[in-house]
């Protein structure tokens, strides 16, 4: 009985499905090409999703606030450039660091002013910015990438653990741990969770919706320089074109991984299996023979299908909900 | 004219985990009202999707003039000349009053345009018929939600539909608007329609019907002759047990304390010069018709809409709340009206719920104690005796009353040591027995030294529960009575009074 009831729960848990399609996906591919779970593949793949990782974080608490944000990675990309030109006009990495997370934050903070004290649908706003932070990008480097010098700054993108583990993606996984435990286990979390479910619901219960989504704006302004600052180190170079399309990508993991996209639900370990399928899939096509033009394709197709999987499980919702409430 | 009849013959629906109907059937006759009555849960809106073609019966078939159909669809049901009008308005509200009436059946000349004039004539016929002051090119997003849903019956007049459906047509309306609506709704049963009416006002079934068919959790319990019976043994049979005098039974608190809130000449956007005294303990009611400002006072006190000049004092101190979360703060809370929009985050748990205006008294250093939040969740479904397995399950799971019950639990926990509670229509959409204990539990609150203001349409309820009553008319008051003096026609005077 009891096991019984253990197994249903398990089931009917969405990660546990997203955790049995990510074991098809890697199978299938490891059938089809033998080095597909080889280190330096996995490396590979982990190496490839960092950015769409970190951007995820600050983009997955926004839509779990009921709130879109298209412009993360255009201020990642903008992240990316500002920590190059402080490393070469010489600021030592730390501070320059420091620096560009507070301008991720300034230009975050943008996004809360057109959404919470201009009222613009966040759609169009953070699409808005997202269309000037990526214009003033080309406008101030040419369009050129920039080399960066200061050499201890790549380390950052560079070093691994267990010659499998990168730094970038462990500070994703940390960073996924440190929300994913502030959503579900702080006021303020919770406040998330309560906005977006229903905002004047929050509202009238004590809850300051608009100083929420402010704050996420912020936050995840910030966590987007993280992306361009490891991508930057990486690369060792700036460059105006990075990170950019990483922005809808970090949108389809967080909604593969369970965010539905009217708000009030989902985890940040859901993200995470979200983002370790994103990029088993996308690698798998590689490694398959594809050609990499297919990869948009790819990424297109798998939002899609999140927005499929999303409408379903809205829609079993509304059934329960139906089947509860409409008898009278 | 065909005599018209429609026949329910043995239907049968499920949905998961529950058995909405079992078996119902009854017979509608032409040119008679018949009403359908049952608390929440005892599947009359499930019949009326049934006959509409919203969802399929898993048995059973609907007859009409002895004909079997079985709608798959909302189109062959209005094919088969049904309407069911709706309590959520189908209307297109940036188009006109001509153009939605025969939305999907305009008069096209020869080029395919639309003939205006025609358009026009026709609707005005219509119009004209049963006597309606509105013309046909109006804006229907424009008008009031009475006229609303006179353009929807049009709607199902012009479609010259023999069965028409009612679902709680007069829950938004005015008095006034539902005379206008009842004249209507008579003239269709001099055409001979089958006319369908579900209801929670009792005054209204004994005003408007022929027959009652009474449900009771997917049955059909009885089937009666309005002009045979009473409303005594309408509630019993409703109930399936006599709940006697719910008002006599009160335990009322007879001590009323201090001046806790004080309203001096308030005025907002939407009302002026408001004026009260509430004392700890106390029921204060709040009387008055649809639109009347009360709920827009008590959204100014509490922080959620802008005030333009007055005063309020809580325990003798001015305060002004500049967003609710002010107010909760300072013990004020407030259930409002539309408990899925505006009071519960349906997608979340009961203990969510419940735990959201007291979230930094359960944090326990940086993070929030799970078993505080529990143990605040179980104490409520104990003490409001909710139904539900556990305080995990999601609030939209809940029925109506369970719903009203989890908003109570949030607001008088013992964390949030509420001053004041504001009750804004509380008994709205619930079933007569939970009416009766939410009742009880205003009352329960006022002994705990509560201030209550209980915002109420419905007249009885208002006279019954309440200390005092304030009466509010066209955004201002017009009265204040205590319950000694007040009458039903009192209070209607003063609600109507200009």
């Amino acid at each position: 009985m009891i096991r019984n009831f253990l197994v249903k729960k398990v089931v009917r848990n969405n990660n546990f499905t997203l955790v049995l399609t990510l074991f098809v996906v890697l199978f299938v591919f490891q059938m089809i090409n033998k080095n597909y779970l080889s280190l330096g593949n996995i490396r590979n793949i982990l190496n490839q999703a960092f950015v769409m990782g970190t951007l995820s974080v600050g983009i997955g608490c926004l839509l779990i606030c009921g709130k879109a944000d298209l412009s993360s990675g255009a201020i990642g990309m903008m992240g990316g450039l500002i920590v190059t030109f402080l490393l070469n006009w010489g600021v030592p990495w730390p501070l320059a660091v420091l620096i560009t997370l507070c301008a991720g934050a300034v230009m975050g903070s943008l996004n809360a002013f057109f959404t919470n004290v201009l009222n613009i649908m966040p759609f169009i706003a953070t699409l808005g910015v997202s269309s000037v932070i990526a214009g003033l990008g080309q406008v101030f480097t040419n369009l050129q990438d920039i080399p960066i010098y200061n050499k201890s700054f790549w380390v950052l993108g560079s070093k691994n653990f267990f010659s499998t583990l990168p730094l970038p993606f462990l500070i994703t996984m940390v960073l996924l741990l440190a929300y994913g435990i502030i959503l579900k286990r702080t006021r303020f979390g919770r406040q998330i969770y309560m906005t977006g479910g229903n905002a004047s619901a929050a509202r009238l219960a004590g809850i300051n919706p608009k100083k929420i989504s402010t704050i996420l704006y912020i936050n995840s302004g910030a966590i987007a320089t993280i992306a361009g600052i490891l991508t930057a180190s990486r690369m060792q170079t700036g460059s105006p074109t990075a990170v950019l399309s990483y922005n809808l990508d970090a949108i389809t993991v967080g909604v593969l991984g369970g965010i539905s996209f009217t708000g009030g639900t989902g985890s940040m370990s859901g993200v995470f299996i979200g983002i370790l399928l994103f990029n088993s899939f996308k690698n798998g096509l590689v490694i398959a023979g594809l050609d990499s033009y297919y990869q948009p394709v790819a990424s297109g197709i798998l939002l899609i299908a999140a927005l499929i999987l999303d409408f379903y499980r809205e829609r079993s919702r509304l059934k329960a909900l139906r089947a509860h409430e409409k008898l009278g | 004219m065909v005599e018209q009849s429609l026949e329910f013959c043995n239907i049968v629906k499920s949905f998961p985990g529950v058995k909405a109907l079992k078996g119902i059937s009854f017979r509608a006759e032409g040119g008679r009202i018949c009403a359908l009555m049952g608390e929440n849960g005892a599947g009359k809106s499930t019949l009326l999707k049934i006959l509409s073609g919203d969802i399929q019966p898993d048995e059973g078939c609907l007859k009409i003039n002895g004909e079997e159909h079985h709608f798959l669809s909302p189109h062959q049901s209005i094919k088969s000349s049904v309407s069911v009008i709706y309590q959520e308005r189908q209307l297109v509200p940036s188009l006109s009053v001509m153009e939605n009436i025969f939305l999907e059946d305009m008069p096209v000349g020869k080029l395919g345009f639309i003939n205006m004039t025609e358009l026009r004539s026709k609707t005005q016929e219509i119009l004209d018929t049963f006597g309606l002051p509105i013309a046909p090119t109006d804006t229907v997003g424009w008008l009031s939600v009475a006229y609303q849903q006179m353009v929807e019956i049009m709607k199902a007049y012009r479609r010259d539909s023999n069965i028409i459906a009612f679902d709680e047509p007069t829950a938004p309306l005015t008095d006034k608007e539902i005379t206008i609506l009842f004249s209507l709704i008579k003239k269709l049963k001099e055409k001979g329609k089958v006319i369908l009416y579900v209801s929670h006002r009792m005054a209204e079934i004994f005003q408007i019907s022929d027959d009652i068919v009474v449900l009771k959790d997917g049955s059909l319990v009885k089937t009666l002759l309005t002009s045979q019976t009473n409303e005594g043994e309408l509630v019993k049979a409703m109930v399936g047990r006599d709940i006697g005098d719910t008002y006599a039974n009160l335990k009322r608190n007879d001590k009323i304390g201090d001046v806790l809130l004080e309203v001096n000449n308030l005025v907002t956007d939407y009302v002026d010069n408001v004026s009260f005294k509430l004392h700890k303990g106390e029921v204060l009611g709040f009387a008055g018709l649809i639109g009347a400002g009360r709920t827009e006072v008590m959204r100014a006190i509490f922080g959620a809409d802008p005030i333009r000049s007055g005063e309020i004092r809580l325990e003798g101190k001015p305060v002004r709340f500049k967003s609710p979360s002010e107010a909760v703060a300072s013990g004020i809370a407030l259930c409002p009206e539309d408990r899925k929009e505006q009071g519960l985050v349906l997608k979340r748990s009961i203990t969510d719920n419940v735990s959201i205006p007291v979230l930094s008294k359960v944090k326990k250093g940086l993070f929030l104690s799970r078993k505080t939040e529990n143990d605040m969740a179980m104490n409520a479904v104990r003490k409001y005796s909710i139904k539900t397995p556990s305080a995990d399950k999601q609030v939209m799971q809940l029925s109506g009353g369970n719903q009203q019950k989890v908003i109570l639990g949030r607001w008088t926990s013992e964390k949030m040591a509420t001053k004041i509670l504001i009750l804004d229509e509380p008994t709205k959409g619930i079933d007569v027995g939970t009416k009766a204990e939410v009742y009880q539990m205003v009352c329960d609150f006022a002994k705990q030294g509560i201030g209550v203001i209980f915002i109420s349409s419905e007249l009885t309820e208002v006279l019954n529960v309440c200390d005092n009553i304030i009466v509010m008319h066209n955004r201002h008051i017009t009265g204040m009575l205590t319950r000694e003096e007040a009458t039903e026609e009192l209070v209607l005077q003063l609600a109507m009074k200009d």
